[in-house]
């Protein structure tokens, strides 16, 4: 690695970068990549034409561009092999083997390029301060574990695949807002705002020159990386759309999923993309006040954008019934809701087709409130402490979401969610 | 400021803990352990995705002797209502056809690296050059069985003959025509033949006889009985193999019959006294590579579960073979198909009542639960009066086949069992010579066959002019239910789509034309992003 630092007169700052990485978990070919930077600063505010002198005491411009490697594989994934897959010959073990992953001598670096052009700036002497940032990331030979045909025998190889696009916009800002001798109040606050999509994948094309998309891994092209592909859930059949449901076989109160291309058949060609797995709008505010010897400190952050597959939702009554957890609002015909379908083995299915059931995982939690208080220095010293002070804290205290799933802010619905915390403790040292 | 660490050597892998095709495929040892590996995946055709779809069923349920009565979400939910349930989506489908597919990769992987010059074939007892003829011939005819699986749930099916390997991934696989995919399994049975043991060359490997035996079967289904006659005679005028007719091995001291004899934990394999045997698949008990099947809990009925006058009378031992769930049962045509006296009737094969037993006559385990008006050694009878259908099904005292039993001694109500299974026996092969015989106009012989099996079962003999397909479809129900792949069976004859409507009532009624191939899954169509790949019609 090398690396070049160079500033002239506190305005202008190079920094040049080259760095080569190997690994060994990538095929023999590849396992050496070159990763160069370079990134420019111009401190405005310093110079002597900067006009604003009295109202910003920092005024900075950053650019930079540089190649990112991602190794995101584990070791030996280049290498084919077989796992154990013992037998018997009568009671005696004897060993076996079966292929169970496919090698790829060409794996190597997954490489991003990214883009950035930014504002640092404090103002006020520094009362508010912050920056802004714009982002584009070009990431090509993504490693990603991708479904192959199983025809193969094997479903699923690592690979080098395509190229997204990151676009985005960071922001952060603080603030003194009140700063007497009694009582202060500081605000910091963060935002961003992230579009990514797949620009391109394998290069296979259709008669029409378009890229194919890759439909088994909900992979599309011009669309985000992870997105949700299904039979889209349309509500639930009503009492008065008996004739319309029986035509597919169905009934009020069972699920009524979109025929997306009317032609009167529930198959393939009816699934769609329903909504993305990675948030869009990320955003984080923490205010904090402190009177006398009290400190408050309240934190509130939001996730925005994500659409998930409610999993908890799908009852599995026939195999597993430690699974059938949660309280719904069962369809029936005295309350013929469409949020759910009625209480029976084959409401959740139409056509033969099943469906996952989305929604929006987006949420503001106000994720940690902490309340201290010093005691003064009278009762230290006559303790004969240094310090002493008292404090509560509480995690999580609530939650602003359309989910019902067991926690927004977990991918998965089975994991144990998040506890409400309150923490009481009392610090001191000698 | 610069860094500089690692010198690229360092970067070579070279894992001596990890199997890979270089390192295993070096010598004969190592050919074996891939062979263990494909004989271990081929056996899970007796256990399951999960334990309530086991994935034989699709071969064997839904036809006019195994009916669904239990309502699940694997095969047997597919098999009870068909229609849109039987779709492009379904998970046993999807499962069913990966799992054909691993085990051809298995093979594919075998006989390519069999190819490589520096390969050590050295072993004990035989020479290099048949050592690795017989490697090569195993996994041909492990190929070939797979296929022969394919061919008859899908029909046309993609042709996969070359280990896959990492840098040719394929978006563009075509369907090869059925009679293409039928060449391959000859082709590779035949090759396969010469070269392979009448005896196995391990408990639980494929036999010579097996291999002949499937040569019968897969020329009787490309119509050409006189090459099925051919084959089939092979294997029956082998002295090595010859159905038990008296009784052997680990019961034969007490009450039963020889019939069943070779179902029996102790009696299964070749080396133990079933002469019969032409493959069987091994398992064993908290035994490394031991792994488990789930056929008695898909077939024996949910005894222990059954109420009778506010009890539940029946404990679940181990000589009773195990806790049952019901999933797919005998038809009541298959119940009720057999002559008294048939050995294949008997008590001792189809469970149809029980005795009350005391707490010395169950032990070590608990006494049985008379209800009221019974007692210790009374006989309670299991009911099969009408017929399992839709609105009647869960029926947890229906009668059930003997030959699934099985369960761990100390865990009489485990999901599994661990006993080995006769996969393949002679019987199956005189009624495939019966009916070489029957369509190349032998009337007489085909009786006479049909004989042999039935004098070995107490069954009366029969005249030329009994036999008739129908005949030959119910003598292997009678002999193989639970065993042959009944409905391979009966898509070789044309029979499935009538007898499926006539004798199974709970799905029977539902099935199409259609559904004598199963869709191709959804997720092989969309992951051949380059081809289209054809639907089977209807789907």
């Amino acid at each position: 690695m090398v690396r070049l630092n160079y500033a002239y007169d506190r305005r202008y700052l190079l920094t040049l970068t080259g760095r080569r990485d190997g690994y060994s978990g990538f095929g023999t070919s590849n396992k050496w990549g070159i990763f160069p930077s370079v990134a420019l600063g111009w401190n405005v505010a310093n110079e002597r034409f900067f006009p604003f002198k009295d109202v910003f005491n920092d005024f900075k411009l950053r650019a930079s561009i540089g190649l990112n490697g991602n190794q995101a594989v584990g070791a030996y994934e280049s290498i084919s092999r077989l796992s154990d897959y013992n037998m018997v010959d009568g009671k005696i073990s004897v060993p076996g083997y079966r292929p169970t992953v496919l090698g790829q001598d060409n794996l190597g670096w997954e490489a991003s390029r990214t883009a950035n052009l930014g504002v640092d700036f404090a103002v006020l002497k520094s009362r508010i301060s912050g920056d802004l940032n714009f982002f584009q990331t070009n990431t090509s030979d993504l490693l990603l574990n991708r479904t192959i045909s199983p025809v193969h025998g094997v479903n699923e190889i690592t690979q080098n695949i395509g190229k997204t696009e990151n676009r985005g916009v960071e922001l952060s800002l603080s603030s003194i807002n009140i700063n007497a001798a009694a009582f202060t109040w500081n605000t910091s606050a963060n935002l961003s705002f992230i579009k990514n999509k797949i620009t391109s994948l394998y290069g296979y094309r259709d008669e029409e020159g378009r890229e194919v998309d890759d439909v088994a891994n909900a992979w599309f092209i011009g669309k985000p990386i992870l997105v949700n592909y299904d039979f889209v859930w349309d509500g639930t059949w009503q009492l008065d759309e008996f004739s319309e449901a029986e035509k597919w076989g169905s009934q009020p109160g069972f699920v009524k999923l979109r025929d997306v291309n009317g032609d009167n058949k529930l198959d393939a060609a009816d699934r769609q993309i329903i909504g993305q797995q990675d948030p869009r709008l990320l955003w984080g505010l923490t205010n904090s006040f402190s009177y006398g010897n009290f400190n408050l400190s309240i934190f509130v952050h939001g996730v925005h954008g994500v659409t998930r597959d409610n999993a908890i939702m799908s009852d599995n009554v026939t195999a597993e019934v430690r699974n059938n957890t949660i309280k719904k609002n069962w369809w029936t015909p005295e309350n013929p809701t469409n949020e759910w379908i009625m209480n029976h083995l084959d409401a959740g299915r139409m056509s033969g087709v099943t469906a996952g059931y989305y929604q929006d995982a987006s949420f503001i939690r106000l994720k940690d409130v902490s309340l201290s208080y010093d005691f003064p220095t009278k009762w230290t010293e006559a303790l004969k402490i240094n310090r002493l002070r008292t404090y509560a804290t509480a995690r999580n205290l609530m939650t602003i979401t359309k989910w019902n799933g067991v926690d927004p802010e977990l991918s998965g619905s089975r994991i144990v969610p998040m506890q409400k915390e309150f923490v009481f403790g009392i610090t001191f040292d000698f | 400021m610069a860094l500089v660490a690692c010198s690229s050597e360092r970067l070579e892998e070279h894992p001596p803990h990890l199997i890979t095709g270089e390192t295993l495929f070096s010598n004969l040892a190592g050919f074996e352990a891939g062979l263990n590996g494909l004989y271990a995946r081929v056996r899970e055709e007796k256990a399951g995705r999960n334990a309530n779809d086991m994935i034989g069923s699709m071969f064997i349920d839904g036809t006019d002797n195994l009916v669904s009565n239990h309502r699940d979400i694997g095969f047997n939910f597919i098999s009870q209502f068909w229609q849109d349930i039987n779709n492009p989506n379904h998970v046993s489908i999807e499962y069913n056809f990966s799992w054909l597919y691993s085990i051809v990769n298995a093979a594919n992987t075998i006989i390519s690296r069999a190819n490589h010059s520096a390969v050590d074939w050295e072993g004990v007892g035989s020479a290099p050059e048949d050592n690795r003829n017989r490697v090569v011939a195993e996994a041909r005819a492990i190929r070939a069985w797979a296929y022969r699986h394919l061919s008859f749930c899908w029909g046309d099916v993609p042709l996969n003959l070359e280990e896959s390997i990492g840098s040719t991934i394929k978006t563009d696989w075509e369907r090869a025509p059925v009679a293409d995919v039928r060449q391959q399994i000859l082709n590779d049975f035949l090759a396969a033949e010469p070269h392979i043991d009448f005896e196995p060359k391990m408990n639980g490997r494929i036999t010579k006889g097996a291999v002949q035996h499937y040569l019968a079967e897969m020329y009787l289904t490309i119509h050409k009985p006189d090459s099925a006659l051919y084959w089939a005679n092979k294997v029956i005028s082998t002295p090595q193999y010859r159905l038990v007719t008296e009784r052997y091995g680990v019961r034969a001291n007490r009450a039963g019959v020889p019939f069943m004899d070779m179902f029996y934990e102790g009696n299964e394999n070749r080396v133990q006294g079933n002469t019969e045997a032409l493959w069987v698949f091994q398992f064993a008990l908290e035994t490394v590579g031991g792994g488990a099947s789930i056929v008695r809990r898909h077939h024996a009925s949910r005894i222990s579960d059954w109420v009778v006058g506010g009890v539940k009378p029946i404990r679940d031992t181990y000589e009773r073979g195990g806790r049952g769930r019901s999933r797919m049962s005998l038809t009541k045509w298959a119940l009720e198909s057999y002559e008294p006296q048939d050995h294949r009737n008997s008590e001792f094969a189809i469970r149809r009542f029980y005795v009350l037993n005391d707490e010395v006559a169950n032990a070590p385990y608990p006494a049985d639960i008379p209800p009221d008006g019974y007692h210790f050694g009374d006989t309670i009878w299991l009911d099969w009066t009408d017929d399992i259908t839709s609105t009647n099904l869960a029926r947890m005292n229906w009668p059930f086949s003997r030959k699934v039993e099985g369960t761990n001694p100390n865990n009489v109500a485990a999901e599994e069992q661990w006993n080995d299974h006769v996969y393949l026996r002679l019987a199956d092969t005189y009624l495939l010579k019966a009916e070489a015989q029957f369509l190349l106009g032998d009337l007489t012989g085909a009786a006479e066959t049909i004989n042999v099996v039935r004098r070995r079962a107490n069954a009366s003999e029969i005249s030329s002019d009994q036999v008739d397909i129908d005949f030959i479809l119910d003598e292997r129900s009678r002999e193989l239910v639970l065993e042959e792949h009944r409905r391979f069976t009966l898509l070789r004859t044309g029979k499935w789509f009538e007898r499926t409507r006539k004798y199974n009532k709970n799905g029977g009624q539902h099935i199409t034309l259609r559904d004598t191939l199963f869709p191709i899954p959804q997720s092989v169509i969309d992951v051949n992003l380059t081809y289209k790949m054809r639907q089977n019609s209807g789907f």
